[in-house]
């Protein structure tokens, strides 16, 4: 059983959201997503697991006469990215619905939170509060709930990075390779041929 | 910051990027005084870094264990090097190798006995052991072995080696691989990234193979030793500054500079930055005159000995050759006396090749370190901003036309422009790069194919309302993001793309490799083909013993003290 490095589990989750066929933009933000959680000493390798097992489906946003935008139901790999963007387009609070589970967003957002040194507040299925990406307080879990109230105010404190670790389960990370290694391609002689040291066995 | 909007308004003459971020251009980059290995070799100086060897578990032939260790901005570190028997057919400079003559850690604080087992059972197995977060970063070695062993044999027979052979070859050890920021249990970067010392690019990676060179030069007085106790000499100080490190680099570095255009970006404008501060100098002074001089007599001296066995490389620098000489005639005309000397200089110099421009820009930094060597600390970035969902597809659109111009006009309809593609091999997942016509794996293409991305955003970008905000188009179109987020990068990063289509058949990935392993330091490029090539690090630095008293610049391009008075 290994403990990956963040970086580790950025790149592996990022190639198994590639092999498992998702769109490379949305594939970088699962291993940003997963390597998140891992720094907070969550299964961010599992949790994203969970998450590249849903099929694609359309997403959809809309509003109902207030300043809520709704979006959803869908998977958290397409609905959560889109629901973050929405509510950074600063246009008020973004209520997503999810059809999976929910816990990968925790990541997402605590990567947006990073990137944008934003305050987001998460209530319903998740309830969180992330600054600048640091997580304020433990979250808490609604599983009878499978919407997200999603809130943004400016950040406000400078944070050292989460540099935790994680050791996901031996099945966790053999999946992930699995799905990983769908993204790669049989060596062939050509390829071996014009390698670096290719040319043999060298004393100068 | 990293972005152009935050430049002072005295160094706008920037060079743009569709001059400098092109391949051609590229594979023609030279070391600078912003390299990271020379930023190193001032820290080291700085602080008056003194290296203490802290362990020496060698048997007679040199096989065993050794520590260094030194103190860096308040830290310290530790080398924990192993040398191993090797069998000759093991030795091999290919990346699938999987034993090595020696193999590294740099340790993050002083290694205890536990440390040191742990990672005596793991660091020789390379990517097939783990490390920790203790572990900054991976490295192995090979001997140079005809070199290692004419040295070895020439020490115990109480005789220096041949000078000549020495600086021929410029190594005893060359490195196959330098690993950091994670990789196989590593340290991430975000743990060092804020300290004094090694926060800087590659800075880690750097120190790690300066004290690799050092210890190649106790490993061959150790085993001269024993082989001749009573007669054996040390290598003198002045063979082991002709003693370097080697490097062996193939393809797996070239994909990192169209990953990472945010770090590329800053690179390439500390680089053109410290170009435009020299550039603006109203006049030079005598002093100023005189060190560019002598770095320039350097570079000459430096070229005159870099021979290669490629021939299209060997053409360029005999290219070079002639061209330099004639900047220094040239620069002994007095055109330096004129107002604005380094900005007319170097458009002088825009009528020689890309090889000889590149050298000049390097050499004219030399005597310029008080007003650019602040440069360094803006050559590193954190975490990649995010897209921005607010803007309108108009925007963006207009961005692709205004910083893609490049790339719209290119015909992918032509085969010649998709006969390559990259992909990442089975073997240690490293990347490579096949001819798409020739080769099976196209349809799990890296997405390297910037260009032709960029297209197909510019197509669905027609399809949707223009008013619409990113946010809105993503929702439709998630397949899109990673190019849309691209494209919103390069408008405040542009030197973070290369203005070439990494996929068509004239991309050669040789331009890329020497572009980066410019930018740590390297010097006597000696391309193998077009898609991997010899180097060497450190050759004429400072010695370990040495770094806190002599100067830590003076080594730019360097070449023996023979050559410069020849």
């Amino acid at each position: 059983m290994i403990t990956p490095s963040l970086n580790e589990v950025a790149k592996k989750m990022h190639d198994a959201a590639r092999g498992a066929g998702w769109p490379q933009g949305i594939a970088a933000e699962i291993g940003a997503a997963a390597a998140w959680l891992s720094a907070q000493g969550a299964n961010g390798v599992g949790i994203a697991l969970d998450a590249l097992r849903s099929a694609p489906s359309p997403v959809e946003a809309w509003q109902n006469g207030d300043d809520i935008w709704r979006i959803g139901p869908g998977p958290v790999a397409l609905v959560g990215p889109s629901a973050l963007d929405l509510a950074l387009t600063g246009d008020g609070p973004v209520c997503m619905t999810l059809d999976d589970s929910p816990a990968l967003f925790l990541g997402f957002a605590g990567w947006a939170s990073t990137q944008t040194e934003q305050r987001i507040t998460l209530d319903g299925a998740i309830a969180a509060q992330i600054d600048a990406g640091h997580l304020l307080g433990a979250p808490h879990n609604d599983p009878a709930r499978r919407d997200i109230l999603i809130t943004l105010q400016p950040g406000v404190a400078q944070h050292p990075p989460g540099l935790g670790r994680q050791t996901p389960g031996a099945t966790a990370w053999t999946e992930a390779e699995s799905f990983a290694a769908k993204t790669r391609v049989p060596t062939t002689e050509t390829s071996r041929t014009r390698g670096a040291g290719a040319d043999g066995i060298d004393a100068d | 910051m990293n972005d152009l909007t935050h430049i002072p308004p005295k160094t706008l003459a920037l060079r743009p990027p569709d001059m400098v971020m092109r391949l051609a251009r590229m594979g023609a980059s030279f070391p600078t005084r912003l390299s990271f290995l020379r930023v190193l070799m001032r820290r080291l100086h700085q602080d008056k870094v003194s290296v203490t060897r802290r362990l020496w578990e060698m048997t007679p032939e040199g096989y065993g264990r050794a520590v260094y260790t030194l103190t860096l901005g308040g830290h310290s570190y530790a080398l924990v090097a192993f040398s191993h028997a090797l069998d000759t057919e093991d030795r091999t400079d290919r990346v699938i190798a999987e034993r090595w003559d020696t193999t590294y850690a740099l340790f993050d604080g002083l290694p205890k006995r536990g440390d040191l087992d742990r990672l005596e059972a793991n660091v020789p197995l390379q990517e097939a052991g783990r490390v920790s977060p203790r572990e900054l970063v991976l490295s192995r070695a090979n001997k140079s072995v005809r070199l290692f062993d004419h040295v070895v044999d020439a020490l115990a027979n109480g005789q220096q080696p041949d000078t000549e052979k020495l600086f021929a070859t410029g190594y005893l050890m060359r490195t196959t691989a330098v690993y950091g920021n994670g990789k196989f249990g590593l340290a991430d970067r975000a743990q060092i990234a804020g300290r004094p010392g090694l926060g800087g690019a590659f800075q880690a990676e750097m120190l790690t193979v300066w004290l690799i060179r050092h210890f190649t030069h106790d490993l061959v007085d150790h085993i001269a030793k024993a082989q001749a106790p009573e007669r054996a000499v040390s290598l003198s100080n002045e063979n082991k500054r002709l003693l370097g490190i080697g490097n062996a680099t193939g393809l797996g570095m070239a994909p990192f500079l169209a990953t990472h255009p945010e770090l590329t970006h800053a690179w390439v404008l500390a680089r053109e930055t410290a170009l435009a501060r020299i550039r603006a100098l109203p006049t030079a002074s005598a002093s100023d005159k005189a060190a560019f001089a002598q770095a320039l007599d350097q570079a000459i001296a430096h070229v005159e000995t870099w021979d290669v066995a490629a021939p299209t490389q060997m053409a360029r620098i005999h290219g070079l050759r002639r061209d330099l000489s004639a900047i220094r005639d040239l620069t002994r005309t007095g055109c330096l006396d004129a107002p604005h000397p380094w900005e007319n200089l170097s458009l002088e110099a825009l009528a020689y090749g890309l090889e000889a421009q590149e050298c000049l820009n390097a050499v004219m930094m030399e005597p310029y370190g008080a007003l650019i060597d602040d440069l360094a600390m803006e050559m590193q970035t954190g975490v990649p901003k995010r897209l921005s969902p607010r803007m309108c597809l108009d925007e963006l659109a207009t961005i692709i036309r205004q910083t893609y111009a490049w790339a719209l006009k290119i015909d992918f309809d032509d085969p010649g422009e998709t006969h390559q593609f990259w992909y990442v091999s089975e073997d240690k997942a490293e990347p490579r790069l096949g001819v798409r016509a020739e080769e099976p794996g196209g349809e799990l293409e890296t997405p390297l194919d910037i260009a032709r991305q960029v297209q197909g955003l510019d197509r669905a970008l027609r399809e949707a309302h223009p008013t619409d905000s990113v946010a809105a188009f993503l929702m439709r179109r998630p397949d899109q993001r990673h190019v849309v987020d691209r494209v919103q990068s390069i408008a405040t990063h542009p030197y973070g793309e290369i203005r070439d289509n990494l996929i068509g058949q004239a991309c050669l990935p040789i331009d890329l490799l020497r572009f980066k392993l410019a930018f740590f330091g390297a010097t006597r490029f000696d391309p193998k083909s077009d898609r991997w090539t010899r180097i060497t690090l450190c050759q004429g630095a400072p010695l370990v013993g040495e770094i806190a008293k002599v100067d830590p610049d003076g080594w730019a391009l360097w070449s023996p003290p023979r050559a410069i008075a020849a």
